[in-house]
C-alpha cells in the first residue's frame, strides 16, 4: 500500500490532466489526510479549471516567478538553476536500481518523479537504497520546496498534497516505521 | 504524530487507492547500456563538443557546447572561427543560464484571467495552435488581411513570418529592430551606396577613426569590437563626436562633447571644410560620385563658426578633428553607426551627411575604409514554400489607404512602421488591426510609448506570443507559445561576407527541454492548420541540406570540417574600374535624385530638433556590455554582474541641484510619466543638458524573478517621438527628464546657452 501512495502522490504532482474530482483524486487525497491524523482543509472542492491554474501557478509559470519551481535541481546548489547537483544525485540513485525514467517533458528531478522512484523502491523492497534515497537527497530539498509552496497559499488540494507527502516522505525515512500496512 | 496510525489505512482509503490509475508508474524502465558518464573529471572535461551559433546577441559567433551527461556545461568560442575564436562574450558564456533558467517558459499557456493580469492555464500544443489559427482566420474573414499584424526579431522569427505573409497582410514583419533602430542608417546608405552596409567598415586597417555617438564597446559585438581593438592598437587615431564621455570616447584622441541633436550641422560643415581646404580625394570623388557640385554649393555656407554655435563646440577642437581624419585618407573608418532612430526627423540625412564625408575621403572600397561583402549564395529550399506564398497572395489587394502611405520609401522594406500599426490598432483607422503576432521581441521595452501600445494590445481582438522567457508581452498575450532556445533548436544557415566570410550552422546542443518547441515545428504545425503548404520538408536537416547543396556542402560535411567553412573575401575594389554600385546612377550619390522627387532633400540640410524644455535634461540610453536590451535582464550570472543601470548627470548640475553619486531619485518625463528609482551616476563625462541611462532595465514583467523591477526602464520614459519621413522609423530622443528626490522636483538648470536657430520643446502641459 505504501508504494499505492506514493505513486499517488506523485500523480498529484503532475500536471493535472484529468479532473481531480472525476479521477478519484480528491476523495483518496481526503482519506488518507483523515486517516493520517492530518488537520487539513477540505479540499474536495477544486475543479479541473481551478486544478489547471492552480498547477501553473505553483509549478510552471507565473507572475513574480513559480513560488515553488518543483525540481530538486533549484534547491539543491547555489546556482538555483535546473539540470544541476539535484539533477545528477537523482540520476545517480535511478542507476543505483538499475533504471532511469522515460524522457518525457520534465526534467528527471521533478517531484512527480522522484516520488514515483520512491514508489518503485518500496515495490521492489529496496530499502537501503529508499533510505539513502530519502536521507541525503529528497528529503534534503522537499522541506524548501514545502515551504516556498506553502508560503505561496496553495489551494487546499495542494496544501494538503503537500503535508501529506511531507508526512510520508518523513515517516518512511525512520527505519522503524516498516511495518506492514494494516487495514482496519 | 502517531506513526502506528500513518501506516493505519481505513478500508475507504484502501479502495479509493486501489480503483486509482497509476500512470506513473511505468515511467522507469531499465538503464540504457549507453548510459555514458564522464564522472569524476572536473568542469567540462571530458565533455562532448557540439558546434552552433549563439544568439544572446544578434552578432551570431561560432560557438561549441561543451555536453557532459545531455548537460550544457560550457560554451566557448569555435575555435574554427575566423572572427571570435574561441572566443565568447560575458553574455555569449552565459547562455547556460537561459537554457536552464527556471522562469523560462515550458509549456503552451492560455490566459484564464483579464488581460495583462497574468493568470494562466497550461494547455496542449494542439489546443494552442488550433485557437490561434481559428482567431487567425475569423479576425482574417471578419476584417480582411491586413488586420492582421506580426511584430518579430531574431533568427526564429522567419518562419513566422512567412506565415503572416501568406495571410496577404501588408503588416507582416514590422521589426523594432528596424523601425526603432537600424531603419534610417540603412536607408541612408542604401540611397548612397546601394547596399547594406551596416558595419562594414574596416577598422582594423584605419588610420583614423570617426565615432558619432557609438556605444562600440558598451555593445559588444565581439568581432566587430575586436577589428576596432586592432586598428587602435595599430595607431589608428579616434575621434568620438559624443555628449557623453562613452567607452569608445575613452579610448579616443579627440572627444568632442556635442549638443544632442546638432551631428548633422557639425559634419555638413566639415564636408564644407574639406571641399575648401581640398582636404577631399579629389580623383575618387571624380571618378565614383555623383553631385559633387550641388554639394559644394549646398554646404557653402555651413562655416565652422556657424556649426560650432549650434554644435556648443569650438572651432579649434572641430578644426583639429577633422584634419586628423582627413589626413588619413583614404584610410578612414567613419563608422556609419547602427542604432540612428534618435530624432524621426533629420535621421536619414545625418547618416546621409556621414556616407558623403566618407566618400570625400575616398574610404570606400579600399583598407581602412567601407568594404564591400563578399556573397555567398546557397541554394534555394523549396519546401520553405517561399514561391506558394507569393501566389497564395497574387490576388490580395492592397489596403485602400496602406499604412505605409506618407512614407515615400517605406515600400522597399518588409512591413509596416510599428507607429502606424500601434495607432491603427489604437483608433481603428486607416483600417482596423485586430490579431498580433509578436515573436522574439519585447515591444514593450522596445517601442516608444509603451502606454500607448499597452492602450493598442487592449483593443485587439486576439494577441499571442511566442517566447523563451516570459517578458512584458507574455502578460498580454491570449496564448504564448513556448519557444526551444537558441540551444536546443536549428536555424537557417549562418553566413557571414564579411572580412573573414563563413558559412556555419545553429543546431541543438541538447533537446528542447519541457514541451518547448523549435519554430521550424511550430510554423510547419500552424501553417498545416491554416490551410497553408508551406514547410513540407519533414525537418529541418532537409532544408539545410538543401540550402548547403549549392556550394558542395552538407551538415555532415560541415560537422567533419569543425561546424565552419571559410572562404576568401572579396572586400576592396579596383578604384580604376567604375564601382558599378546599385544606386540610380551606378555611382555614389553625393546628391540622391530619388529624395529630390519626393520633395525631400537631395543633400543633407541641417534641420534643428527642440532642445530640452527649461527645468530638464534630455534622456539619452545606451548599452551596457552584459546585456542585450532587455532580453539577458533576467540571466542569473549577467544580472549578478549589472543588475542595473546607473543614470548619468553631469557633476556641476549635481552639485546645483543637491544630489549626490550613488543616491537614488525617480525621473519625471515632460508628459509627467514617472520612472522607477534610479541610482545616480555623477561625472564630468555628461554634458549638463544631457543625462544618460543603460537600456533595457526596470522590467515591469513580475514573471522574470531576477530582474522584475531592477533599475528604472528608458522605454517608459520615452512617450514622445516622431516618425522619420522616409521610412516611418520611430525616433527616440526627444524625451526630457526632471529628477524627484525624497518627493521633492528638482529642476535641471541651463548651463549652456540656446542659440536661437535652435527652438525648445513646448511643454503641453504646465507642470
Ligand atoms: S557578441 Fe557575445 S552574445 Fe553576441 S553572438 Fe558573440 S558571443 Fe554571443
Amino acid at each position: 500500500m505504501h508504494s499505492k501512495i506514493s505513486y499517488f502522490l506523485s500523480r498529484i504532482f503532475s500536471y493535472p490532466e484529468q479532473d481531480p474530482v472525476r479521477a478519484g483524486l480528491t476523495q483518496a487525497l481526503a482519506g488518507l489526510a483523515a486517516d493520517m491524523d492530518l488537520d487539513a482543509a477540505p479540499s474536495t472542492d477544486i475543479t479541473w479549471d481551478l486544478a489547471r491554474v492552480e498547477y501553473t501557478r505553483l509549478f510552471v509559470n507565473a507572475v513574480g516567478g513559480v513560488p515553488a519551481p518543483p525540481y530538486a535541481s533549484v534547491y539543491r546548489s547555489g546556482a538555483r538553476i535546473l539540470m544541476q547537483q539535484g539533477l545528477d544525485e537523482a540520476i545517480g540513485y535511478y542507476r543505483q536500481a538499475g533504471v532511469e525514467p522515460d524522457s518525457g517533458p520534465e526534467p528527471a528531478d521533478h517531484i512527480s518523479v522522484e516520488l514515483a522512484f520512491v514508489a518503485r523502491l518500496l515495490e521492489t523492497g529496496n530499502r537501503k537504497l529508499l533510505k539513502d534515497f530519502l536521507r541525503d537527497h529528497l528529503l534534503k530539498w522537499y522541506p524548501v520546496f514545502f515551504e516556498r509552496l506553502l508560503a505561496a497559499q496553495p489551494h487546499p488540494y495542494y496544501e494538503t498534497a503537500a503535508r501529506l507527502t511531507r508526512l510520508f516522505l518523513q515517516n518512511l525515512c525512520q527505519e522503524d516505521s516498516y511495518e506492514q500496512t494494516t487495514v482496519s | 504524530m502517531n506513526r502506528r496510525r500513518f501506516l493505519k489505512l481505513s478500508a475507504a482509503t484502501c479502495a479509493a487507492l486501489a480503483s486509482l490509475e497509476l500512470e506513473n508508474k511505468g515511467i522507469f524502465r531499465p538503464v540504457a547500456s549507453d548510459a555514458a558518464t564522464c564522472k569524476g573529471l572536473p568542469g567540462s572535461l571530458g565533455a562532448k563538443e557540439v558546434t552552433s551559433v549563439c544568439e544572446m546577441c544578434f552578432w551570431r559567433c561560432p560557438i561549441v557546447a561543451k555536453i557532459k551527461d545531455n548537460k550544457l556545461v560550457k560554451i566557448e568560442g569555435n575555435p574554427k572561427s575566423p572572427t571570435n575564436g574561441h572566443r565568447v562574450c560575458a553574455r555569449g558564456n552565459s547562455g547556460i543560464q537561459l537554457l536552464y533558467d527556471p522562469d523560462r517558459m515550458k509549456y503552451p499557456m492560455k490566459r484564464v484571467g483579464a488581460r495583462g493580469e497574468g493568470k494562466w492555464a497550461r494547455i496542449t500544443w494542439d489546443e494552442a495552435l488550433d485557437e490561434i489559427a481559428h482567431n487567425m482566420k475569423e479576425v482574417k474573414k471578419k476584417y480582411g488581411p491586413h488586420a492582421l499584424a506580426m511584430f518579430d526579431h531574431g533568427a526564429s522569427a522567419e518562419f513566422y513570418r512567412e506565415i503572416f505573409r501568406a495571410t496577404g497582410t501588408e503588416n507582416f514583419s514590422n521589426e523594432p529592430a528596424f523601425f526603432q533602430c537600424l531603419g534610417p542608417v540603412s536607408m541612408a546608405y542604401l540611397t548612397t551606396y546601394g547596399y547594406q552596409v551596416s558595419e562594414r567598415v574596416d577598422m582594423a586597417n584605419a588610420k583614423a577613426m570617426l565615432f558619432f555617438g557609438s556605444h562600440l564597446g558598451e555593445n559588444v559585438h565581439l568581432s566587430h569590437v575586436r577589428e576596432y581593438m586592432k586598428g587602435l592598437l595599430r595607431g589608428a587615431k579616434l575621434v568620438v563626436v559624443d555628449p557623453r564621455f562613452s567607452a569608445a570616447a575613452g579610448k579616443a584622441d579627440m572627444w568632442l562633447p556635442i549638443r544632442p541633436g546638432t551631428d548633422t550641422a557639425l559634419i555638413l560643415a566639415w564636408i564644407n571644410y574639406v571641399i575648401q581646404h581640398d582636404l577631399y580625394d579629389k580623383e575618387f570623388v571624380h571618378k565614383h560620385c555623383k553631385g559633387f557640385e550641388q554639394l559644394r554649393k549646398s554646404v557653402r555656407d555651413c562655416t565652422m563658426d556657424w556649426a560650432a554655435r549650434i554644435c556648443d563646440l569650438n572651432v579649434d577642437d572641430m578644426t583639429k578633428a577633422i584634419k586628423m581624419v582627413a589626413e588619413a585618407r583614404p584610410r578612414v573608418s567613419l563608422h556609419p553607426g547602427r542604432h540612428a532612430a534618435w530624432y524621426g526627423k533629420g535621421d536619414v540625412q545625418r547618416h546621409r551627411a556621414m556616407g558623403i564625408l566618407t566618400a570625400l575621403f575616398g574610404s570606400v572600397g579600399v583598407p581602412g575604409g567601407l568594404y564591400f561583402p563578399t556573397p555567398i549564395h546557397l541554394g534555394e529550399a523549396d519546401c520553405l514554400g517561399e514561391d506558394e506564398v507569393d501566389d497564395l497572395i497574387e490576388d490580395v489587394k492592397p489596403p485602400e489607404t496602406s499604412l505605409k502611405d506618407g512614407y515615400a520609401f517605406a515600400d522597399i522594406f518588409p512591413g509596416s512602421p510599428t507607429d502606424a500599426i500601434i495607432k491603427a490598432t489604437k483608433t481603428g483607422k486607416p483600417y482596423p488591426v485586430k490579431l498580433w503576432g509578436v515573436c522574439g521581441v519585447n515591444l514593450l521595452q522596445t517601442i516608444s510609448n509603451p502606454y500607448q501600445t499597452m492602450d493598442a494590445i487592449k483593443k485587439l481582438d486576439f494577441i499571442f506570443t511566442i517566447e523563451v522567457l516570459p517578458t512584458e508581452p507574455a502578460i498580454w498575450a491570449d496564448i504564448i507559445l513556448p519557444e526551444a532556445t537558441y540551444l536546443e533548436r536549428y536555424d537557417a544557415v549562418h553566413k557571414k561576407g564579411n572580412l573573414y566570410p563563413y558559412v556555419t550552422v545553429r543546431q541543438p546542443v541538447v533537446d528542447p527541454m519541457f514541451e518547448s518547441k523549435p519554430p521550424y515545428w511550430i510554423a510547419r504545425n500552424l501553417a498545416k492548420r491554416l490551410g497553408y503548404n508551406l514547410f513540407t520538408c519533414k525537418d529541418e536537416r532537409e532544408f539545410l541540406n538543401e540550402q548547403l547543396e549549392e556550394i558542395d556542402l552538407s551538415l555532415d560535411k560541415l560537422s567533419k570540417a569543425g561546424g565552419i567553412v571559410t572562404f576568401k573575401a572579396n572586400p576592396y575594389k579596383d578604384l580604376n574600374k567604375p564601382l558599378g554600385l546599385n544606386t540610380d546612377s551606378g555611382k555614389v550619390e553625393l546628391y540622391a535624385e530619388s529624395y529630390d522627387d519626393e520633395d525631400l532633400d537631395p543633400i543633407p540640410r541641417f534641420e534643428p530638433v527642440p532642445a530640452p524644455p527649461k527645468g530638464y535634461a534630455r534622456l539619452v540610453y545606451g548599452r551596457v556590455p552584459m546585456h542585450t536590451f532587455s532580453r539577458t535582464m533576467n540571466n542569473l550570472w549577467l544580472s549578478n554582474e549589472c543588475p542595473e543601470g546607473k543614470l548619468w548627470i553631469n557633476d556641476e548640475i549635481a552639485t546645483r541641484i543637491g544630489v549626490k553619486d550613488g543616491e537614488t531619485v525617480i525621473m519625471e518625463n515632460q508628459a509627467g510619466y514617472r520612472s522607477n528609482p534610479v541610482t545616480l551616476f555623477v561625472t564630468a563625462g555628461i554634458r549638463p543638458d544631457t543625462v544618460y541611462l543603460p537600456h533595457g532595465f526596470g522590467s515591469r514583467s513580475p514573471l522574470l524573478t531576477k530582474t522584475y523591477g531592477k533599475g528604472a526602464s528608458d522605454q517608459f520614459m520615452i512617450t514622445n517621438y516622431r516618425q522619420d519621413p522616409f521610412m516611418g522609423a520611430s525616433g527616440h530622443r526627444s524625451n526630457f527628464v526632471c529628477l524627484i528626490k525624497d518627493g521633492k522636483k528638482l529642476s535641471i538648470p541651463e548651463l549652456r546657452p540656446l542659440p536661437p536657430e535652435i527652438p525648445r520643446f513646448k511643454m503641453r502641459k504646465a507642470s
